[in-house]
């Protein structure tokens, strides 16, 4: 065994150098983690720098049978970089170049480790930008938005990252080298790139990504209301909805947020408010100075007992920062947070929010939440002791009364975050068994082995629904699993 | 011959169970409303067709969540006008109209794709019944969803290769509150200067259609939205056409609508899709007698006509591919279409990997409309698609 996983090991510093390999167990450590709770111990982790090399890395562990679970910059919400069955860690953080730039089609060609941010401010000076915003943007990878789909403040109207893709090139579970999509719009067949996106790498790995950059809009203003209650503050979202006004971002903090945000950023934000709406509108400079004392208006009109609009890009940025640092500032009121990233209908908002109430209250937690209304995708962030397990139970336990909530009110159980292993035995609770045994199927018909991210975004024990096929599927993962194990040992 | 079966269900439940029945004795031919099966080949041997045309009506619609739910027969005109009676409206306008499901299957869309985007960008979720006899469902009803794989994405143009689709969820917007044309005629240089220009400027034009009639070019600008927006539109337009030496004339929102339905009325349709910034090439090389449609700012190109002759076509559909686009013969007389067949377009070999696994998911026995799609049509309709390699 011992020779096998040396050669093994061998096999994987030949395709990547030895700086692209990692078997330190001190080094491996920093992979076991990302923004979730979950954490897992690799037993190798590559750093690839070409597509090819991800196709050689893929072609190996798939002849092997060895678990790959890729990885952007660790900083999904829902496990779902976490190595869970051991296996090799494939990091795409040096693939990280913007290849070409064409402002003409409005596109751009980068590497999946570039870091969101990094593209809009390379395209800025243009006058361009990329539309997708994770909170992470700072951080966060491109290649991980396409994994995950993700979303931010600013899709109310822009839309989430598959609006805003037009072309990948993967590498699939075999680790043959493929494209998908076009940079004409609308190519013949089914919308493949739209199956890509959000497949959280467990039907390929992305290599190269064609998206969207658009120019910025000439006129953006940013105003804060506060309310008395969250109640109140929803129903001015759908008020502003229903005036025919849609912002590009309608972003609510509640009470116990606030007070958090504003001891860790200091924003400015009213902490006595019972609830702050954030809201963004974006467009030609007439239409916002036409809707933005509308908009005041309806806040008003809803009870707001103030409202704040930005005179300047410095009160904006002021006004945002707050809200994009909101859960690294729940610190301040607890040791830990679980997240849970559920959508409901955003005229079910106030009936919701209260059961999220009453779910942390029943468990005797205590729960902050900083969401984007407008999208009616809730951020319900419980709080709990993570050295106490009683008390990470009681915040599972929470979580899930949360999720069947909104399940219950026609929505989703993750609107951005992705299912990852944190929601996989969630996904019960909004998809019947035959649409449960489609996706297997899907997974299947990709990925036979289940090489590629195991144990991910689909429940973990439907196999022993299906009967047959699958429960070959699933002894033959558990005997990989026990095998990934044993090459793990030999270190 | 036997009158094929026409199968119309009128639940969900009985989709699935007749689609299951028909699929145990062989191949289905399945189709929505209709008006768009001549712009697919065959489906291959079919033992009965399946109609959703009785599955009609909304599901759900809550105004204020700009969503609405229809079951797949629903003509996008009837969803029109429910949704215009809450002065909202789907930006969706593809011509002919067909229904619910026929728009998402073909992946239709029309001179609105300017402003927002096609059907991937509106389609939240879809019901479908599957030849295993199940209904399942992808997505669902909030605008925000990533729990499992987006399977209705691969739904958006799959020509019925998965199932049938019997309800579909949408976004929803607010109609605009006005509505005003402009047009700028001249040269098809000096068009293409002004609407390079209007686009630096990120000007939110509901509509931008570039027509040739004849040798005349225009450009025909749709400005929506509230008075003060429509206004700063139709000044834009007058700028644009002074500095790039076009004539401003006055023209009317039903002039976009009418030249967006003259493709569907001749007998032969060519639907091209290039970069944008591409249109104007695959423009310049179009022979006088053919009229043109384009959306310059998204680079679709609907060349349509009487007469088209096979080697002139083959001249178009190079220049299409050349600039890294694709080609759909959409309609055509029948000796064309054999020597044409119905599709042009690189591979990056995704599809021809991507799909047989989608098609193995949801329908294994590969009986729902095999054949129809562009990566399982044969005989001598098929596309002949040049092969290119994975690098983007």
């Amino acid at each position: 065994m011992i020779e096998q996983s040396a050669s093994f090991t061998q096999r994987l510093r030949a395709i990547v150098g030895d700086d692209g390999l990692l078997t330190d167990p001190q080094q491996l450590r920093l992979y076991m983690y990302d923004g979730s709770i979950e954490r897992a111990l690799p037993l190798a982790v590559v750093l690839p720098r070409t597509p090819e090399q991800v196709a050689a890395l893929v072609r190996l562990c798939h002849a092997e049978g060895v678990f790959l679970t890729p990885r952007g910059a660790g900083t999904g919400l829902s496990g779902g970089s976490i190595p869970l069955c051991g296996g090799v860690v494939l990091s795409l953080a040096r693939m990280k170049a913007i290849l070409s730039v064409d402002t003409e089609n409005q596109m751009a060609t980068v590497e999946p480790g570039l870091v969101n941010l990094d593209l809009t401010r390379h395209v800025s000076p243009k006058g361009f930008q990329y539309v997708p915003d994770p909170s992470s943007q700072g951080a966060c990878t491109i290649g991980g938005n396409v994994a995950e789909n993700s979303g931010g403040p600013h899709t109310l109207t822009g839309g989430v990252t598959t609006n805003h893709v037009l072309e990948l090139q993967l590498v699939l579970a075999d680790g043959t080298q493929v494209s998908v999509g076009s940079q004409a719009p609308d190519p013949p067949g089914p919308d493949l790139v739209g199956v890509v996106c959000g497949s959280e790498g467990t039907i390929a790995i992305v290599t190269r990504i064609v998206c969207r950059i658009v120019r910025k809009a000439e006129c953006v203003r940013t105003m804060l209301a506060a309310f008395d209650s969250c109640r109140a503050a929803s129903e001015a979202v759908s008020a502003v909805i229903a005036s025919g006004i849609v912002p590009t971002a309608m972003e609510m903090m509640d009470h116990p947020a606030l007070s958090a945000i504003e001891a860790f950023s200091h924003a400015g934000y009213p902490v006595d408010a019972g609830a702050v709406l954030l809201l963004e509108l974006e467009a030609l400079r007439e239409e916002v100075e036409d809707a933005a004392p509308r908009v005041v208006e309806i806040c008003r009109a809803g009870g707001a007992s103030e409202v704040r609009v930005a005179r300047n890009e410095e009160e904006r940025e002021a006004l945002w920062k707050g809200r994009k640092k909101a859960f690294g500032a729940m610190g301040r009121i607890g040791p830990s947070y679980y997240v849970q990233d559920g959508v409901i209908p955003r005229t079910r908002l106030p009936e919701v929010l209260d059961r999220v109430e009453e779910a942390a209250r029943k468990v005797g937690l205590r729960v902050a939440n900083v969401f984007h209304a407008g999208d009616g995708n809730l951020h319900p962030l419980i709080l709990f002791d993570d050295h106490d397990p009683d008390q990470a139970k009681r915040a599972i336990a929470a979580g899930e009364e949360i999720l069947r909530a909104c399940v219950e009110a026609g929505g989703s159980i993750t609107g951005e975050h992705g299912v990852g292993m944190e929601k996989r035995d969630y996904m019960g609770l909004q998809f019947s068994e035959a649409t449960l045994a489609a996706f297997t199927a899907f997974r299947d018909a990709c990925d036979p082995g289940h090489t590629l991210n195991p144990y991910k975004l689909l429940p973990s024990g439907l196999g022993c629904a299906e009967g047959g096929k699958r429960q070959k599927t699933l002894t033959q993962m558990q005997a990989l699993a026990e095998r990934n194990a044993a090459i793990g040992e030999a270190y | 011959m036997d009158v094929m079966e026409r199968l119309r269900p009128e639940s969900y439940d009985e989709a699935a169970r007749v689609l299951n029945e028909a699929a145990a004795r062989g191949n289905v031919a399945i189709v929505g409303g209709g008006s768009r099966e001549a712009w697919f080949p065959p489906a291959r041997e079919p033992v009965a067709v399946l109609e959703s045309s009785a599955l009609r009506g909304i599901v759900r619609y809550t105004p204020a969540d700009l969503t609405i739910c229809a079951r797949a027969g629903t003509p996008l005109a009837e969803l029109g006008e429910v949704l215009g009676r809450e002065r909202q409206r789907l930006p969706l306008d593809p011509w002919p109209q067909g229904s619910v499901g026929g728009v998402i299957a073909s992946n239709d869309n029309g001179p609105l794709r300017t402003r927002w985007g096609g059907v991937r960008d509106m389609l939240i979720g879809v019901r479908v019944a599957l030849p295993n006899g199940q209904v399942v469902r992808f997505g669902g009803d909030v605008v925000k969803n990533v729990a499992g794989y987006d399977l209705t994405k691969g739904y958006v143009g799959s020509a019925g290769a998965f199932g049938l689709i019997v309800e579909a969820t949408f976004k929803v917007q607010p109609q605009p509150v006005r509505s005003a044309c402009a047009a700028l005629s001249g040269t098809l240089e000096g068009l293409g200067a002004a609407w390079r220009a209007l686009r630096e400027r990120a000007l939110p034009f509901a509509a931008l259609e570039v027509v040739r009639d004849q040798s005349r070019w225009r450009l025909y600008a749709l400005a929506e939205g509230d008075e003060v927006v429509v206004e700063r539109l139709l000044r834009e337009c007058m700028e644009a056409a002074r500095s790039a030496g076009c004539t401003l004339e006055q023209a009317a929102c039903s002039d976009v609508v009418e030249w967006a339905h003259k493709p569907a009325a001749a007998s032969v349709w060519l639907r091209i899709g290039v970069p944008p910034a591409r249109t104007a090439d695959v423009l310049r090389a179009l022979p006088q007698e053919l009229a043109a449609i384009a959306r310059p700012w998204v680079g679709i190109v609907d060349v349509c006509g009487d007469a088209l002759d096979a080697a002139t076509a083959e001249l178009i559909l190079r220049r299409a591919l050349d600039a890294h686009g694709h080609a759909h013969l959409r309609r055509a007389p029948s000796a064309l279409r054999l020597q044409l067949g119905w599709w042009r377009m690189e591979r990056g070999g995704g599809g021809a990997a991507l799909f047989p696994m989608l098609k193995n998911a949801l329908d294994p026995g590969h009986c729902c409309n095999t054949g129809r799609t562009v990566y399982d049509c044969t005989g001598p309709g098929a596309a002949a698609s040049p092969q290119r390699a994975a690098d983007i």
